[in-house]
């Protein structure tokens, strides 16, 4: 690179020039001088580096050519695009509707039993004043014959409940079946991501091989101007201290705000 | 504290309207209404006759935050005690709806405890 500085591409006289065009108001005049300049640089056998831009473009844009015509005839790719992708969002809006009906078919079922509970907390309230008396040894025989009458009623009632919480437990039990099978969706869907990212960073790698991490963008606003909901935390947000981690978290940052 | 107030539920996702609407019952509260967004809660709200509300903030067309807005902002309503049960849990968040006004902030998952506990610290301050 030493003889770039052989002989100047620019000269003060040239400048000189090119500032008294300009302020001529000569703009065609200085526009072909820069031209002249630019044509003297490049036709000087002093200065070789434009062969070397020519030939780093040349070998950057086939380079480019070639990563798009790859990614483009990559048969991969087109099965993701056709298949794979659509199958992913419907696998997705699969997992919506089968967590909603598992949590609905619990709710249910606690619904189911929550009478069941009020019944048996009833019929012993009824039966309580009795039987203390009982206990203590001051219940007449009248009495004593209502009180069992309420006794038998409390074991045949709380019979028939008892069989009906078992079956509703069991129902609260077989609802849960849904995390295996989400489970299963949710994996095929984080492969397919990987593979698809993967392909991308590919891609990345060949367009600009100095390429560095990127920057996470700021968070997204709503159309009033309110930062964007981004649904539950990652763990890594939790780790770093930009989301809270507990209630206990919360509660901390506002009493530091004054709450 | 009165265990008839009128208590708008929003949330975009029903199992979670359902969760707090039994949650609210178990503690007392049985008049419980529901809206699945910001934009179907407001002129619910505007319609009048409701002491309480509890959103999330991650609801299509309006979230829970702007809901909040339009409250504070809309001279008839905005006293309105206003809860966030919500899974944003971004510090920055956090402090937005602090600055918006929120009465209280809760993030998702929630136990019944905690809903319990920070109804009585509002209406310990409303009362």
């Amino acid at each position: 690179m030493d003889d770039l500085v052989q002989a100047p591409l620019v000269t003060l006289a040239d400048a000189v020039e090119l500032v008294d065009l300009l302020e001529a108001g000569s703009q065609d005049e200085a526009d072909q001088k820069v031209l002249d300049l630019a044509k003297k640089a490049i036709g000087n056998p002093d200065y070789n580096f434009s062969v070397e831009v020519y030939n780093k473009v040349g070998e950057l844009t086939r380079d480019l050519h070639d990563a798009i015509s790859d990614f483009a005839s990559d048969e991969r790719i087109k099965t993701i695009a056709d298949f794979e992708i659509p199958d992913a969002s419907e696998r997705l809006k699969n997992i919506i509707s089968m967590t909603d009906q598992a949590a609905n078919r619990t709710l249910d079922a606690v619904d189911a039993c929550a009478p069941l509970a009020t019944t048996l907390m009833e019929l012993i309230a009824n039966l309580l004043p009795a039987w203390k008396s009982l206990m203590h040894g001051k219940i007449d025989r009248f009495d004593f014959v209502t009180l069992c009458h309420k006794i038998d009623d409390l074991i045949s009632q709380t019979q028939i409940n008892a069989t009906r919480l078992s079956s509703q437990l069991n129902e609260i039990v077989l609802a849960q079946d849904y995390q295996d099978l989400t489970g299963q969706m949710i994996q095929r869907v984080i492969k397919l991501v990987t593979e698809v990212e993967d392909k991308l960073v590919n891609f990345l790698v060949v367009c600009s091989p100095n390429r560095k991490t990127g920057v996470r963008p700021p968070q997204e606003k709503t159309e009033h101007g309110s930062l964007k909901a981004e649904g539950p935390s990652l763990a890594r947000e939790r780790d770093s201290g930009e989301a809270a981690s507990s209630q206990g978290d919360v509660d901390d940052l506002l009493a530091s705000l004054g709450f | 504290m009165d265990k008839n107030i009128k208590i708008l539920i929003v949330d975009d996702f029903s199992t979670m309207r359902r969760i707090i609407k039994n949650l609210l019952r178990d503690l007392g509260f049985t008049n419980t209404h529901e809206a699945d967004d910001g934009a179907t809660a407001l002129p619910m709200l505007q319609s009048g006759g409701f002491q309480f509300v509890v959103t999330d903030w991650n609801m299509p067309i309006m979230q829970g935050i702007d809901l909040l807005k339009e409250i504070r902002k809309d001279p008839k309503l905005k006293a309105l005690p206003v809860l966030m049960v919500t899974a944003e849990a971004k510090r920055e968040q956090i402090i937005e709806a602090a600055k918006a006004g929120v009465n209280g902030y809760i993030v998702k998952p929630f136990t019944a405890a905690t809903l319990k506990a920070k109804l009585d610290k509002i209406f310990e301050r409303f009362e």
